[in-house]
């Protein structure tokens, strides 16, 4: 990457990062509806989806974990702490954005002391605080290891936290598992609000499967950014081997949807011509099919290798 | 529901209404509502965080008073993780400021689309009809039907209202479609609706269905203990197992390699 571009991405992010703060201003100022254009028909919007997916993208740490530790496939373990250190930064940014999206972020304790377990959101409140903290635990001995925390203390620390290692990956397994499906399982109340070609009981499935192939993918091409702008990190050979995974857990989802699609007799829907239909075909088409094709072509592989 | 306490609710006729507009009126001035403003670009039934009640026409004719539900199990209820959103002994849903984060889960939730957010305000509110639950603690009327001049709405417990409804529809056959909206409907609301017209059009997106909302996610959510052990007890015994699996096969590999090296 020569500089000139890189000076233009950097550029490019910053103007984001700007215009985000232009955003927080007026939405502190002004409120949501100046800030965001959500309404009363439409109280979540886009700007929830997009949060949403940065969750499934930050899938790629329980995946990885899982892959490392509990199937010992130690050929991954060179990108673990990157999937780690992924997922953290992609809770963290969503816990922050949280700051911005709740009306009364002030208020973002309350599920802690005021519970209310019929709530799907309750669920994932208490899953992504708990998820956060696994995460951060999980990542610390990276910094731990820093010649700065040389103290006694800190090697105790350190010591503890690698005993402490698998269950530590047991837990964020099991929490990513509850709430990456139970993000599904917040649209299954509103039935009256997902198309039926989107709406199925089967959410909490599909929104996990999908997480760990999106989470999988999303490993390969931040591997790929970071290969291109610090030129280190990309381990070409292990993302491609993972790479040729993703189609199954990405396979099982669309089978999945297809399914229970078929079995409720929707989809039909799928091919009546309607502006839903159109979505529903350009998702499934360039979200499910294309990418587990590319990632299990070798041709795909090597075009990446060379750009 | 088992509880002593009578449930209470309103019955409306929508034959009688002539959308005279009296009843939103006398809501959003003892609710403190300022004053009435439409904003059509945002409400298209009339409903926002200022006007909790509105008269909207049927897509038949008629005036029908749209206004929350107070659903016998409310899907809001359940929505809200912090339990802001709840339902009084009597039956009134109400909202607690106090605890809200402001997810607005409890809009999206909603069958009716009731509730309705402060987006103006850099601290906003969700904002709902409350049944005039102080008025009712006082043994006052809600201000709505107290003001109704063509006795449109009445209130009263919810078992006297739905004998009232169907009395009405057995004496006058012809005039009322044969449904009590919102005797079944999401397991039941304590507003009711008799009427001329068809009232599907209430629902946020058709008719709500039949069932009680709270049910479509505790069938996952009671699964939550269960697939927490479930999880945790596999991946334990995955990784105790092939943990097992590799050291045996490390102490085989070592056996074979001694004699060689030996040699």
């Amino acid at each position: 990457m020569n500089t000139t571009t890189r000076i233009w991405i950097k550029d490019g992010l910053w103007a984001i990062a700007l215009a985000g703060l232009v955003a927080s201003i007026i939405r502190f100022a002004a409120g949501l509806g100046a800030a965001t254009g959500l309404n009363d028909s439409a109280p979540w919007g886009l700007w929830i989806a997009f949060k949403l997916v940065f969750v499934a993208l930050a899938g790629g740490g329980f995946t990885l974990a899982a892959i490392v530790y509990i199937f010992h496939l130690e050929y991954y373990r060179p990108i673990l702490r990157r999937a780690i250190l992924i997922a953290m930064l992609g809770y963290g940014s969503f816990i922050v954005s949280l700051i911005f999206d709740l009306g009364l972020p002030w208020h973002i304790y309350m599920p802690i002391i005021s519970w209310q377990h019929h709530s799907v959101m309750f669920e994932i409140a208490w899953c992504v605080m708990l998820y956060f903290s696994v995460l951060v635990l999980e990542f610390a001995p990276v910094i731990l290891e820093h010649p700065w925390f040389r103290h006694p203390v800190f090697k105790t620390l350190l010591h503890w936290l690698h005993k402490l290692t698998l269950p530590l990956v047991i837990a964020g397994i099991v929490l990513s598992t509850l709430h990456q499906s139970s993000l599904g399982s917040l649209f299954l109340i509103m039935p009256h609000r997902v198309h039926p070609l989107w709406y199925s009981p089967w959410l909490p499935y599909l929104f996990f499967t999908s997480a760990i192939a999106a989470g999988m993918m999303a490993l390969i091409v931040e591997g790929f950014l970071v290969e291109r702008w610090f030129g280190r990190g990309m381990h070409f050979d292990i993302s491609t081997r993972l790479g040729k995974w993703t189609p199954l857990p990405l396979g099982l989802y669309l089978s999945l949807r297809l399914i229970d699609q078929f079995a409720r007799g929707v989809l039909p829907g799928a091919l009546d011509g309607s502006w839903q239909s159109f979505l529903f075909l350009a998702e499934i088409l360039s979200a499910a099919c294309s990418p587990s094709c590319c990632s299990a072509s070798r041709r795909c592989g090597r075009a990446a290798r060379a750009c | 529901m088992s509880s002593a306490i009578e449930q209470v609710g309103i019955l409306v006729d929508v034959t009688r209404c002539t959308g005279c507009n009296q009843c939103v009126e006398a809501c959003t001035s003892v609710n403190h509502l300022g004053a009435l403003e439409f904003m059509p670009q945002q409400s298209p039934d009339g409903l926002s965080a200022r006007r909790w009640s509105s008269i909207v026409e049927s897509p038949e004719g008629g005036f029908v008073r749209k206004f929350c539900r107070h659903c016998l199990e409310p899907a809001c209820v359940s929505a809200c993780p912090v339990g802001a959103m709840y339902r009084t002994p009597e039956g009134a849903v109400i909202y607690d400021s106090q605890k809200c984060m402001g997810c607005r889960y409890c809009m999206m939730a909603c069958p009716f689309g009731i509730p309705r957010y402060e987006w103006d305000s850099p601290t906003p509110l969700v904002q709902k009809c409350t049944l005039c639950y102080g008025r009712i603690q006082q043994g006052q009327l809600p201000a709505c039907v107290e003001i109704c001049p063509e006795k449109v709405l009445i209130f009263g417990k919810r078992s006297e209202l739905l004998e009232i409804a169907n009395q009405r529809i057995q004496e006058a056959p012809h005039t009322y479609l044969p449904i009590v909206y919102g005797a079944q409907e999401v397991g039941g609301t304590a507003v009711m609706y008799i009427s001329h017209v068809p009232l599907d059009f209430l629902g946020y997106h058709g008719a709500p269905i039949q069932e009680p909302m709270p049910e479509l996610t505790w069938e996952w959510l009671s699964k939550v203990p269960a697939v927490t052990i479930g999880t945790a007890g596999l991946m334990t015994g995955l990784f105790w197992i092939i943990e097992r699996r590799m050291q045996a096969q490390a102490a085989q590999k070592a056996r074979q390699s001694q004699p060689t090296e030996e040699q």
